[in-house]
């Protein structure tokens, strides 16, 4: 029986795992997202979350700081990106590569994968080659590309849309496989195929290679890998006590050439093999172990008198090592009893008191285009409701307002978009070609979110001052559905169907009946095949 | 059961758990791939649970045998290998210079010519990474087009003329590093020749003693290994130096973010899903 339990005992996650399970649930303490399929809209995501988990995740409560980065480099021709720069810096000069051994969601689901009993590939030369591609991800698809798209205000998030797994797979299979967002499958495509298929690639390496893409293509990792010689908090090596054993990088998996280089991710591993306690934690003196009290040996001592003062010290030393024991003991209590009421807190909190994704759905206007009154939504074949909107131009509001009901007689086409919306921007064009092509059987109506109207980055009157000057489209601002709160939705967006994701299109025909709708972006050609078939009607 | 055929179960049990999880892997990409080609908007609820649910069967059998992997661990654990110490030059030869500067304090002439080469080396990589950076930024700024009507082949462009600047210093690199670890090599063997005719300092301070002569070079001797290996005072206050630094700009950058709403754009972004950004297109 005995043996069973110390069999089990092996059973029980380390102090790390612990910490990183816990990290995972704090930083993903929006339960209740993963159940109705929503994301959290709250002010906590003004912050970054200093491990990669993707705010695309139902569960995120934080933002992702290589997303952010990405998107405030990607708009960095109207403003520069000073604080997700500075978040970067902070997190790197406390933290560094610790956030990757201790705080990273994909990392705890690597290691996890890695526990899977197969045979494991260990670190060699090509993997020491290949954790440079890391550095290389990092210049070429999170700095170079965002820098020279957004050159053309375009802001594209190169390593979010083509190669980050925790995207794919928090993001997207997270919302997906909610019941609630069916509607957004159509969505995927080719991009979704290529993304899945490294997704898979990454969670099947990762059972034979520990923690590969932290080792050879997170560029997160690789930002803080820079800061990990001097943050505040990690690994310490004294070169005093060190023999240069190579004991600590010969137990360590990942591809350090010496403890706490940029390659260390701070797991501590080492810690318990190094033969000399030359490794240890910084800051590890609050928690100073009893026995590392120098207390000399008895028979160093050659009189009486010595002897007897020896002992004295032994009994005070004893004396100041149960008290030490005893600090160390409160303060350990302490932390946890802390750790554990954040946790409580932040699930009790982002679940039952901030329920800014709760927002009641709008209630249809009082008069809609026709008698019979359609559901909410975009239903081809059903007639679309009516909502006055702001027009604004180049200068910004005009006073005037719009209604796509007042429009009978011509096609509407009804673009919902967004300045911070990239996939928005770069499909603007088309509907701007389209409304001068069809300027007298065509209205396009561009109606922008209400959030970020006249702070964003640019405001959206900037935007189309500098793009659509003479523009043949109708701009209109969308308001929210709840005025008091920053982050409500868009009542007209909400009203037509729309989920959490921009941009979606809605073409209404001659008689404001819905005859095309799209969650996604869309090209010229589509666009002008439908007006071109509904004109020949 | 012995320890060797309890290794060999392990081993099989391994393979096979490797082999199933590489199938349920290519399943999966298969099916992907297969409702991708399927047609048009090809991927729907009825689609993916019609496709997925083909190969449930063997990712079932994945999760039963990798469940079962856990039972084996606990029931017939593998003893831990003894960890050996890693066989690496570069720490051999940090083991074996720093007993030899006990003895020599000031190097040999052979020693130092071999770290000026590497010195050397990395200096000029350092120059040409550097150079390379500099030089495909000005060419990128020169010939990028921003009006181009194919940005995305302009962007294309622009990123592989970053790339092609940076081959040659790549090269250099990959030869710098082997240059490197041969003159590790010639090094080390140095030091072991040298280690081999001498006394360490501390048995040199000690017959110096005997004899009477002790010097304040038999000081520095016996002393040089505990010295040599002492962090510098100036390290430390510019360790503290740069904390500080990158502290203040940090928390600089965040205020100046905050007002000049760098703030407010992360959270507009993070409160609405980026479909392009997590790959739904």
């Amino acid at each position: 029986m005995k043996k069973v339990f110390s069999k089990l005992k092996n059973l029980i996650p380390s102090k790390r795992k612990l910490i990183q399970l816990y990290a995972a649930l704090l930083f993903n303490a929006n339960i209740k997202g993963f159940f109705n399929g929503k994301i959290y809209k709250g002010a906590s995501k003004n912050i970054c979350a200093p491990g990669l988990n993707c705010y695309s995740c139902p569960g995120a409560v934080g933002a992702c700081p290589l997303g952010s980065l990405q998107n405030a480099l990607g708009s960095s021709q109207h403003r520069a990106p000073f604080y997700v720069i500075g978040i970067l810096l902070l997190y790197g000069l406390l933290l560094g590569r610790f956030i990757c051994g201790f705080l990273c969601p994909f990392g705890l689901i690597q290691e996890l994968l890695y526990k899977i009993k197969t045979p494991k590939l260990k670190k060699n030369r090509v993997t020491k080659i290949l954790s440079y591609l890391k550095y290389v991800i990092l210049v070429l698809l999170v700095v170079v590309v965002p820098l020279l798209y957004t050159l053309v205000d375009k802001a594209v998030p190169a390593f979010c849309k083509y190669i980050c797994p925790a995207g794919t797979f928090e993001g997207a299979i997270g919302l997906l496989s909610n019941e609630a967002n069916a509607s957004e499958l159509a969505r995927l495509g080719p991009l979704f195929t290529w993304k899945f298929f490294l997704l898979i690639s990454i969670a099947v390496g990762s059972v034979f290679i520990f923690r590969l893409f932290c080792r050879f293509l997170c560029p997160l990792g690789a930002i803080y890998g820079l800061f990990n010689h001097f943050s505040v908090f990690g690994i310490k090596l004294e070169k005093q006590k060190c023999t240069d054993c190579g004991l600590c990088v010969s137990k360590c998996k990942v591809d350090i050439r010496h403890v706490n280089d940029h390659e260390c991710i701070n797991c501590g591993e080492c810690i318990e093999v190094c033969p000399t306690n030359a490794i240890s934690w910084k800051g590890s003196k609050i928690f100073l172990p009893p026995n590392e009290i120098d207390v000399k040996a008895v028979s160093e001592y050659s009189s009486e008198e010595e002897k007897a003062l020896a002992d004295a010290q032994k009994q005070e030393h004893l004396a100041r090592n149960a008290k030490i024991t005893k600090r160390n003991n409160i303060i350990k209590i302490v932390v946890a009893c802390v750790m554990v009421g954040v946790l409580a807190f932040a699930l009790i909190y982002y679940n039952f008191i901030d329920k800014p994704t709760e927002a009641p759905l709008p209630e249809p206007p009082d008069q809609p285009i026709e008698d019979n009154s359609p559901p909410v939504g975009n239903k081809v074949g059903n007639t679309c409701y009516g909502y006055d909107m702001e027009v604004f131009d180049e200068n910004g509001k005009t006073g005037e307002m719009f209604n796509p009901a007042n429009n009978k007689g011509k096609i509407t086409i009804i673009n919902f978009w967004g300045t911070w919306c990239g996939g928005c921007k770069n499909e603007l064009p088309y509907f701007d070609q389209i409304a001068t092509e069809y300027k007298d059987t065509v209205t396009v109506v561009a109606v922008h979110t209400h959030l970020d109207f006249e702070n964003g980055n640019p405001p959206a009157a900037d935007y189309v001052n500098e793009h659509y000057k003479d523009s043949d489209m109708i701009f209109t601002k969308d308001n929210p559905i709840d005025p008091s709160s920053k982050f409500s939705y868009d009542y007209y967006f909400k009203l037509l169907g729309g989920g959490d994701a921009y941009p979606i299109t809605i073409i209404l025909d001659e008689d404001g009946v819905i005859i095309f709708a799209k969650y996604e972006e869309m090209t010229y050609n589509e666009l002008k095949t439908i007006v071109d078939e509904q004109l020949s009607k | 059961m012995s320890k060797e055929s309890l290794k060999k179960v392990h081993l099989i049990y391994g393979i096979v758990l490797g082999l199933l999880l590489c199938v349920v892997g290519v399943l999966f990409i298969v099916m992907c791939l297969d409702i991708y080609h399927s047609g048009p908007s090809p991927f729907t609820r009825q689609s993916v649970y019609e496709h997925f649910s083909k190969i449930s069967v063997f990712a079932y059998i994945f999760i039963a045998l990798s469940i079962g992997g856990v039972v084996l661990n606990i029931v017939a654990p593998l003893e831990k290998e003894r960890l050996k110490g890693a066989a690496n030059d570069g720490l051999v030869l940090n083991r074996l210079s720093r007993k030899l500067k006990s003895l020599s304090p000031y190097g040999s002439e052979k020693i130092e010519k071999q770290r000026a080469l590497r010195l050397v080396l990395i200096i000029i990589s350092i120059i040409l990474v550097i150079g390379a950076s500099v030089a495909s930024l000005v060419h990128v700024l020169n010939t990028y087009d921003a009006s181009s009507a194919d940005i995305n082949g302009e962007v294309t462009r622009a990123a592989l003329t970053v790339l092609r600047y940076f081959i040659v210093p790549f090269a250099y690199l990959t030869v710098t590093a082997f240059v490197c670890k041969s003159s590790v090599k010639k090094e080390l063997e140095i030091v072991k020749n040298e280690l081999k005719n001498s006394k360490t300092g501390d048995t040199v301070a000690e017959n110096d003693k005997k004899a009477g002569t002790f010097t304040k070079l038999s000081y520095e001797l016996c002393d040089t290994a505990k010295r040599i290996t002492e962090p510098k005072k100036w390290h430390k206050y510019l360790s503290i130096g740069i904390k500080c630094l990158v502290g203040c700009v940090a928390i600089a950058f965040i205020i100046i973010g905050v007002i000049n709403g760098g703030m407010s754009d992360v959270v507009t972004k993070a409160i609405n899903i980026c479909t392009e950004c997590i790959g739904m297109g």
